[in-house]
């Protein structure tokens, strides 16, 4: 009962909560789950395609991608709900295919929640100890201290439909992290809320996803979500990897144009090469010579993609001191409120190009208006080439 | 916020209309009062009104072979004190009780391979289940007959596999060919509520439970049994209802052994020629079915409070 108390020593019990969790494992930086070549077909169709992950303990991994494109089976594949067609699955370099999901060290936070309509806040949350036929007193430590850890201490008598979506999200993970599992799985738990609920919501899973330590792989389609809470990021399209990499990596560097147009904004150009160098290639679209950087190889091809993002695009009357510098007029204005989105028609091109400008102080004027000559440019670099 | 003032200014614009709209409600009512009118006569005429003629006839007596309305407790208290009717009041509801137990025993592992194993085909094996019902009653009654009879199929089969030498009279005119045939008659009764509340359980509840560490069994219990008991109470009742009121099939397939409450009741409609006493135990019979099917709805009225 010692831990059926008020918010107000939320953070003492809460740290006693982490220790023991911390106890599980202490090796770092181990490899905890990896799908090897994994395939998954559907009567209907195709679901996964030749998926390899590879998923360091303790870190927050999401699985980005828009609906259909695999995401959530591959979470049922790692979960057990599904086997792969082919390929293998490993939980801490141990082969699981064919392991139901009652036997693999890995709990699940599902898309609705999944709270037992028939069973109490209470039972709920110890329905995996009542399993485990653990004894009466340890049941009730535990599903104190996993409450507590959510912020729903009180709520134990309640039913799934006295509560918000909101709370029973919060028992949701109350019940999931009870087990103290290897592995987190979260398919889209933020999906059914509204906005705020849904950023205070990211804030708790990435505060308990640092304290306790576990492995978290969280599905989303919402790439805001994934930039500002992953480790890793691996982007999925069409069952198909398209990347992986740490938030940065996935923004400054996409590896191909879906990644670049589904995670933030970008302008797309299309170019002609004139000339390649080592480390660069001088390229033209409409009457602007453009120099940019090569970060990879590239076949011989005579065009190629440019893409560049928004907040890269320098925006003025007279750009300075740039490399690549385009002149244009003014096309449309959007207003965010915090900032403008100005669309550019380059000049002698049918192409366009959006600059972002952060809000001015009311009284800095400069203003643009549409139909006014302006110049955009950014320097060598700022740009990402692709096929 | 501004939900609330969207319908606070949306209520201040409409309120000249107001009167408008109230007069097309009231004759949208009057209109619908008339549609009413078919459906409501109907359910009076043929079931209310012949339920109050029993009621009132119950409390009459019978004197020279016709009815007087002379107001009296005789009937109830004759029937109630016969030690014969208080038998077979008991037999009756017995029986019924494992009409409906059988009807669910057999009903529920069908819903359940149906809802939740034989997943495409649903809609066919719903269908294969119910298709009992569009043909006859009596037929279907008869037709079991036809199996359990002296020359039925079960006999001739018994014969030809050489395990009986003459054609055995077990099957048929007695109590178990009585609550065999009630059975079959009230399993698609018992099935449907069962199917519903099976179908209604989401997946993810299931799935939530062996994430968590339960097997199958263990699955079965403490999760989908549980959740599926409103239909298998509802299907239980109806099915010990139909098992308890019905007096076609003892009469076709029961014999003297398959002699059941309703059968008592019809003779003192038709040979006794006693209307009031037969009405006497009629409204017993209605009686006992109302306490049961109000203890159903009790119980499924005190879920719902647990689940509000």
């Amino acid at each position: 009962m010692g831990s059926r108390q008020s918010g107000a020593a939320h953070s003492a019990s809460f740290l006693s909560g982490k220790n023991n969790f911390n106890n599980c494992e202490q090796s770092m930086a181990e490899e905890c789950v990896k799908l090897e070549r994994v395939t998954k077909h559907f009567p209907e169709c195709c679901a996964i395609d030749d998926l390899s992950l590879s998923i360091t303990e303790g870190e927050f991994y999401s699985l980005l991608g828009p609906s259909g494109c695999g995401k959530t089976t591959t979470l049922r594949v790692i979960a057990g709900f599904e086997q792969p067609t082919s390929g293998k699955v490993y939980l801490d370099n141990e082969m699981v295919n064919g392991v139901p999901p009652n036997l693999r060290n890995v709990n699940t936070v599902f898309q609705n929640y999944a709270i037992f309509p028939h069973l109490s806040v209470y039972e709920n949350v110890a329905y995996p100890l009542r399993i485990k036929k653990l004894p009466k007193d340890e049941i009730t430590g535990r599903v104190g201290e996993s409450l507590n850890m959510v912020s729903m201490l009180g709520f134990e008598d309640r039913f799934s439909n006295q509560l918000s979506g909101g709370q029973r999200q919060r028992i949701a993970l109350a019940r999931a992290l009870i087990l103290k599992p290897r592995v987190l799985l979260l398919d889209e738990p933020l999906g059914a809320l509204d906005l705020q609920l849904r950023q205070q919501m990211q804030g708790v899973l990435k505060r308990l996803q640092r304290e306790l330590g576990i492995t978290f792989i969280y599905v989303t389609h919402d790439q805001g979500e994934a930039l500002t809470m992953s480790d890793q990021i691996a982007v999925m399209y069409e069952g198909k990897l398209q990347q992986v990499g740490t938030p940065k990596e996935i923004y400054e560097s996409p590896a191909n144009r879906f990644v670049a147009q589904f995670i933030g904004k970008t302008n797309f150009v299309e170019a002609v090469i004139d000339e390649k160098k080592s480390d660069s290639v001088t390229v033209h679209i409409g009457p602007f010579k453009i120099q940019c950087a090569v970060k990879k190889f590239f076949k011989k091809q005579k065009s190629v993609c440019i893409s560049i993002r928004p907040e890269r695009v320098v925006i003025d009357k007279k750009v300075k001191r740039l490399n690549n510098v385009l002149s244009g007029k003014v096309d449309d204005i959007v207003y965010y409120g915090d900032r403008l989105e100005i669309v550019v028609k380059l000049d002698g091109t049918d192409k366009y190009l959006t600059a972002k400008q952060e809000a001015k102080k009311p009284s800095s004027g400069s203003e643009f208006n549409i139909g006014d000559a302006v110049e955009v440019g950014w320097n060598i670099g700022e740009e990402v080439l692709l096929q | 916020m501004s939900d609330s003032t969207d319908n606070g200014t949306s209520k201040e614009t409409g309120t000249g209309k107001l009167t408008r709209s109230k007069r097309f409600i009231t004759g949208k009512r009057f209109r619908m009062t008339g549609l009413m009118v078919a459906p409501f006569g109907w359910v009076f005429l043929f079931t209310v009104l012949p339920m109050v003629i029993i009621l009132l006839m119950s409390f009459w007596k019978v004197e020279l072979f016709r009815v007087v309305h002379d107001w009296n407790l005789q009937n109830y208290l004759r029937t109630i004190q016969t030690l014969s009717f208080r038998r077979l009041l008991l037999r009756t509801f017995w029986n019924a009780l494992i009409v409906g137990f059988m009807a669910v025993l057999l009903g529920y592992p069908l819903a359940y391979y149906i809802t939740r194993i034989a997943k495409g085909n649903k809609i066919v094996f719903f269908i294969l289940t119910l298709v009992p019902l569009w043909v006859s009653y009596l037929l279907r009654v008869y037709s079991w007959r036809v199996i359990l009879g002296r020359n039925g199929l079960i006999n001739s089969f018994l014969i030809w596999i050489g395990i009986l030498k003459e054609p055995a009279t077990i099957f048929l005119f007695n109590n178990f060919s009585v609550t065999l045939v009630l059975t079959y008659i009230a399993l698609p009764f018992a099935f449907i509520p069962i199917y519903t509340s099976l179908e209604k359980i989401p997946q993810n509840l299931e799935e939530a439970s062996k994430d968590l560490g339960a097997g199958n069994a263990k699955t079965f219990r403490k999760v989908i049994f549980p959740l599926s008991l409103p239909g298998v109470v509802t299907g239980g009742a109806y099915a010990l209802i139909i098992g308890f009121g019905d007096y076609i099939t003892p009469n076709l397939v029961g014999g003297t052994n398959g002699y059941r409450l309703a059968n008592a009741i019809e003779k003192w409609f038709g040979a006794a020629n006693n209307w009031p006493f037969g009405s006497a135990q009629a409204v017993l019979l209605m009686i006992v079915i109302l306490i049961i099917l109000s203890m159903v709805l009790l119980a499924g009225g005190v879920k719902a409070i647990i689940e509000e």
